[in-house]
C-alpha cells in the first residue's frame, strides 16, 4: 500500500511525482547532512517510483551515496543510498503536515546541543 | 553519512572557519559571533533544506568568503547562497543586511544553543524543537523586523 505524493524545490525547476509507503520521516544531524542543509536533514525513506520533472544536480557526498539540488535556487531534494531509491525531502512535500518522525540518525560527535528533535506518535497533532 | 567534521574554529580571537561539502567554498567569520542558533521554519526555508533553516546572524562585516556561490532570490530582496558543486546552503540574507549563515558549516556551532524560533506556526509536525526559548510566528516575526527597521 503506497500513497502518491508531489513535491519539488523552492523555485520549481525541480518537480517530482512519487510514491511513499507511510508518511514517515528520518531525521538525520551527521556532519554531511548538517553541513549541505544548515541543521537536521529530513527525508522520506520509503520514497519510490518517482518521476521527475526537471532533473536535479547529482553530488556524491561518500563512496556509497549522492545528494541531488536543485542548480537554481540549491534546494536539497534527495539523499540516495546507492542502488537504492532517493530518500526524497520531506520538507519539498506539497503536504507535509502530519508526517510523523520515525527515527532519528545521530552520531555523538556532531549530535547538535541546540535542539532534540523529537520523534511524533501517529496521534500528534 | 559519517566522519570528522571539517572546518572549525581557526582558533584566532575565537572565530569561526567552514566549508561546504566539497570544499570550492570557505567562509571565515573573523569575530566570534553570538553564541546562538535561530530556527526558521518558513515554507521557503523548508523546501530549501528539507526541514528548517539553522542560522547564525553575523554583522557582514566579519563574513569572508573564497569560492563561487550561487544565489537564488527566494522572496523580494532577500538571496540564498549555495555552492553550485555541492549544494551546501550557505546563508539568508535581506539586502547588504547582516548574514545569517548555514549553522551545519561550521564545528563549534553544534555547541551552540537554540534561542530562536520563527514561523512557528509553519513548523512541520515533524520538527518540533523542544526547550526554552523564544517561540515567534510569522506575524510577530514580521512586526519585530519592522520595529528595527523604524529604530535605524
Amino acid at each position: 500500500m503506497t500513497v502518491p505524493v508531489t513535491g519539488g524545490c523552492l523555485c520549481g525547476a525541480v518537480r517530482f511525482e512519487a510514491r511513499v509507503h507511510k508518511r514517515e520521516v528520518r531525521a538525520c544531524t551527521c556532519n554531511q547532512c548538517q553541513r549541505q542543509n544548515a541543521g537536521a536533514w529530513y527525508d522520506v525513506p520509503s520514497s519510490s517510483d518517482v518521476v521527475w520533472q526537471g532533473l536535479p544536480r547529482v553530488y556524491r557526498s561518500s563512496d556509497h551515496a549522492t545528494r541531488g539540488f536543485c542548480a537554481r535556487c540549491g534546494s536539497t531534494v534527495y539523499w540516495q543510498e546507492d542502488g537504492l531509491q532517493p530518500a526524497l525531502s520531506h520538507g519539498a512535500m506539497d503536504e507535509r503536515d502530519g508526517w510523523r518522525l520515525l527515527e532519528r540518525i545521530e552520531h555523538e560527535d556532531t549530535r547538535p546541543d541546540a535542539y532534540r528533535v523529537v520523534p511524533t506518535t501517529a496521534a500528534a497533532r | 553519512m559519517s566522519g570528522p567534521m571539517t572546518g572549525g574554529v581557526n582558533g584566532e580571537g575565537g572565530a569561526l572557519s567552514g566549508k561546504c561539502l566539497c570544499g570550492a567554498v570557505t567562509i571565515t567569520v573573523t569575530k566570534a559571533p553570538t553564541a546562538e542558533v535561530g530556527v526558521c521554519h518558513c515554507r521557503m526555508c523548508q523546501r530549501w533544506s528539507g526541514s528548517a533553516f539553522f542560522g547564525l546572524t553575523v554583522p557582514a562585516s566579519h563574513v569572508e568568503v573564497t569560492g563561487e556561490p550561487a544565489d537564488y532570490t527566494s522572496f523580494s530582496s532577500a538571496k540564498r547562497a549555495f555552492c553550485p558543486q555541492c549544494g551546501t546552503h550557505l546563508w539568508f540574507r535581506d539586502e547588504e543586511g547582516e548574514y545569517e549563515l548555514s549553522a551545519g558549516l561550521f564545528e563549534d556551532a553544534v555547541r551552540y544553543p537554540l534561542t530562536r524560533e520563527m514561523f512557528v506556526e509553519r513548523a512541520m509536525t515533524s520538527c518540533r524543537l523542544p526547550g526554552e526559548h523564544q517561540r515567534q510566528t510569522g506575524h510577530q516575526y514580521k512586526a519585530h523586523k519592522t520595529a528595527e527597521g523604524d529604530a535605524s
